[in-house]
C-alpha cells in the first residue's frame, strides 16, 4: 500500500492548500507522475506520486487545506486485491434510490490557501469579500491580490454567502506568487547569513576554448538543439564535483550530511519578482545535451510557476548565474540546508596573459560560496581548479 | 504589412515567457532588453519560430534577430525564399 502526502517544503512550512486533483481512483500512476497542484506559502507546484500504483481513494477534496504529513491518497500496488465490500443484492425497491445516497449539504465555509490568508491579514481584507477562483470555491493567492485592486464597494455587490460558479481557467498562468516568494527567500536568506559561517572564493576562467568548442557543434545544429554556455557551465561544476564531492550535501541538526545524488539547483529569476532555484535532478547521470534539455524545460516550467515539489526542495548544491548581461561576479548566499552555492558573472572580453603574450580572451568570473562549518579554503580553491581545468577541454556533448 | 506577424510572434513570446505583459511590448525595441529575456527564454523564442515557419535559423544569424519587427522582417524575407 502506497500513500501520497501533503510534503514539507521547508522548515517553515506548515500547511499546503490542494488546489487541484490530476488523477483520479482508478487511475495507474507511476514514480514521478503528477497527482496534484499544491499551494503554499512559496509557491504553487505540482507534487509528484513517490509510489508506483493505481490510486485507489482521494482522502482530501480540492480546496481544502491541510497539515504537512497528512495523508491525501492512497495508492494501491498494481495487481493487489481491491478492497471492496461483499457485494449484497440490492433487495427489490419502487423508491428511487437516489435520496438515500445523496450526501448531507455541508455547511459552506470559505475555503482558502494559507498564502491567501495571509496576504489578506496583512491587508486587511476580508476573505468574505473575495471572489474565489480555485477549484470548489476555493481563495485563492491571485483571488486576494485581485481583490486588493478593486474597491471595496465593488466587492460587497457579490452576495458573500454564496459561492459562485468555478471558473475554468488555466489554474497557473497568473504570476501572483511575487509577494509569498519574496517572503521565502528573505526567511532563507536570513537563516542563512545567521547561521552559516561562509567563506568565498572567486577565479577568473578563459571561456574561448570552450566556447570554440561550442561554436563548432553548434554551427551543425538547427536552433531547437543548440546548447548555451549556461548548460556548459553547468555540466562542468557536476563535473567538478567528483574531485570535490564534500560541496555536495546538506548541514543537519548539526552535522554534514553528504548526497550521493546531485541535484543541481538552478537559480532562475522571475519576471515578476525574486528568484527560484529549482533543482535538475540527478544531474550527474546525464550528458552535456540532457542536461541542456533539461535546463530547458526546468525554465519553461518554472517561468509557467509548474514545478514540481520534489524539484523545489531536492537540490543538493546551488549554481547561481547573472546570464549574458550581467555583472562581472556573484557572491552567493548559500541557501540552507546546502552548504555552497557557486556564481557565474557574465563572460566579457578581456586581456589574456598566457606564455608570456597577452591575448583577448572571453573570460568569465567564478565564484564559490561555502559553508566553513563543512570545507576549507583549500578544498574550495580544489573544486574552482577544477572547474577551471575541465573549462579547457574539448566539450563533448 | 507585417503587423498581424508581429501579433502572432507575440503571442508565441508569451507561450514561451508566460509571465510577460503583451500589452507593454514595444516591437522596435530589442526583446532581450526590454523584456528581460535570458539566454534560454531566446533561444526557445528562436526554435519555436524556426520550426513554426520552417526556416532555419543559423547561429551567425541570431545576433541580428533584436526586435520582434527584424524578427517577423526575417520570417518574411525567408518564407519568401520557399
Amino acid at each position: 500500500m502506497g500513500e501520497i502526502r501533503m510534503p514539507s517544503l521547508g522548515a517553515d512550512m506548515d500547511a499546503g492548500t490542494l488546489i487541484e486533483w490530476r488523477i483520479a481512483p482508478g487511475d495507474r500512476v507511476t514514480r514521478g507522475a503528477i497527482v496534484a497542484l499544491i499551494e503554499t506559502q512559496k509557491a504553487t507546484m505540482e507534487l509528484e506520486s513517490f509510489v508506483d500504483g493505481e490510486i485507489e481513494e482521494l482522502l482530501v477534496e480540492a480546496g481544502a487545506t491541510v497539515a504537512v504529513g497528512t495523508l491525501l491518497a492512497r495508492v494501491r500496488a498494481v495487481g493487489a486485491e481491491v478492497q471492496v465490500p461483499p457485494r449484497v443484492e440490492p433487495a427489490p425497491s419502487i423508491a428511487p434510490p437516489i435520496a438515500a445516497v445523496m450526501p448531507a449539504q455541508p455547511a459552506p465555509r470559505i475555503r482558502s490557501s494559507p498564502a491567501a490568508r495571509k496576504l489578506a491579514r496583512e491587508l486587511g481584507l476580508d476573505l468574505q469579500t473575495v471572489v474565489p477562483s480555485g477549484p470548489h470555491g476555493a481563495i485563492v493567492l491571485r483571488d486576494v491580490e485581485r481583490g486588493r485592486a478593486r474597491p471595496v464597494a465593488a466587492t460587497l455587490v457579490q452576495p458573500p454567502a454564496v459561492v459562485p460558479p468555478v471558473v475554468q481557467r488555466p489554474p497557473l498562468v497568473a504570476p501572483a506568487v511575487t509577494g509569498s516568494v519574496r517572503a521565502a527567500i528573505a526567511s532563507a536568506m536570513a537563516r542563512s547569513k545567521r547561521e552559516i559561517p561562509h567563506y568565498y572564493l572567486s577565479h577568473s576562467i578563459s571561456l574561448e576554448a570552450a566556447l570554440r568548442s561550442l561554436s563548432t557543434i553548434n554551427a551543425a545544429r538547427p536552433i531547437a538543439d543548440r546548447i548555451l554556455p549556461a548548460a556548459v557551465m553547468l555540466h562542468a561544476v557536476m563535473r567538478a564535483l567528483w574531485e570535490v564531492p564534500e560541496l555536495n550535501g546538506f548541514w543537519i541538526d548539526g552535522a554534514y550530511q553528504p548526497s550521493e545524488a546531485v541535484h543541481l539547483g538552478t537559480a532562475i529569476a522571475l519576471r515578476t519578482g525574486g528568484v527560484i532555484a529549482p533543482a535538475i535532478l540527478d544531474a550527474d547521470q546525464q550528458s552535456l545535451d540532457q542536461l541542456m534539455s533539461a535546463l530547458r524545460d526546468l525554465v519553461v516550467r518554472a517561468r509557467a510557476h509548474r514545478l514540481r515539489a520534489s524539484e523545489l526542495t531536492g537540490a543538493t548544491i546551488t549554481v547561481t548565474s547573472l546570464g549574458d548581461r550581467g555583472c562581472e561576479a556573484v557572491w552567493g548566499v548559500i541557501n540552507p540546508p546546502q552548504v555552497a552555492i557557486i556564481g557565474f558573472g557574465a563572460f566579457a572580453e578581456r586581456p589574456w596573459a598566457s606564455a608570456g603574450q597577452v591575448t583577448c580572451h572571453r573570460v568569465i568570473t567564478a565564484t564559490l560560496s561555502a559553508d566553513h562549518r563543512v570545507t576549507d579554503g583549500h578544498r574550495g580553491g580544489r573544486f574552482l581548479a577544477e572547474l577551471d581545468r575541465i573549462l579547457q577541454e574539448p566539450i563533448t556533448p | 504589412m507585417t503587423e498581424p506577424l508581429v501579433a502572432e510572434l507575440l503571442s508565441m513570446l508569451c507561450h514561451i515567457a508566460p509571465d510577460i505583459d503583451p500589452g507593454v511590448v514595444d516591437p522596435r525595441r530589442a526583446m532581450v532588453d526590454q523584456l528581460d529575456l535570458d539566454s534560454m527564454d531566446y533561444q526557445s523564442f528562436l526554435a519555436a519560430i524556426s520550426s513554426r515557419y520552417h526556416i532555419e535559423i543559423p547561429e551567425t544569424d541570431v545576433a541580428r534577430l533584436r526586435t520582434l519587427e527584424e524578427v517577423a522582417s526575417y520570417v518574411t524575407e525567408h518564407q519568401a525564399q520557399h
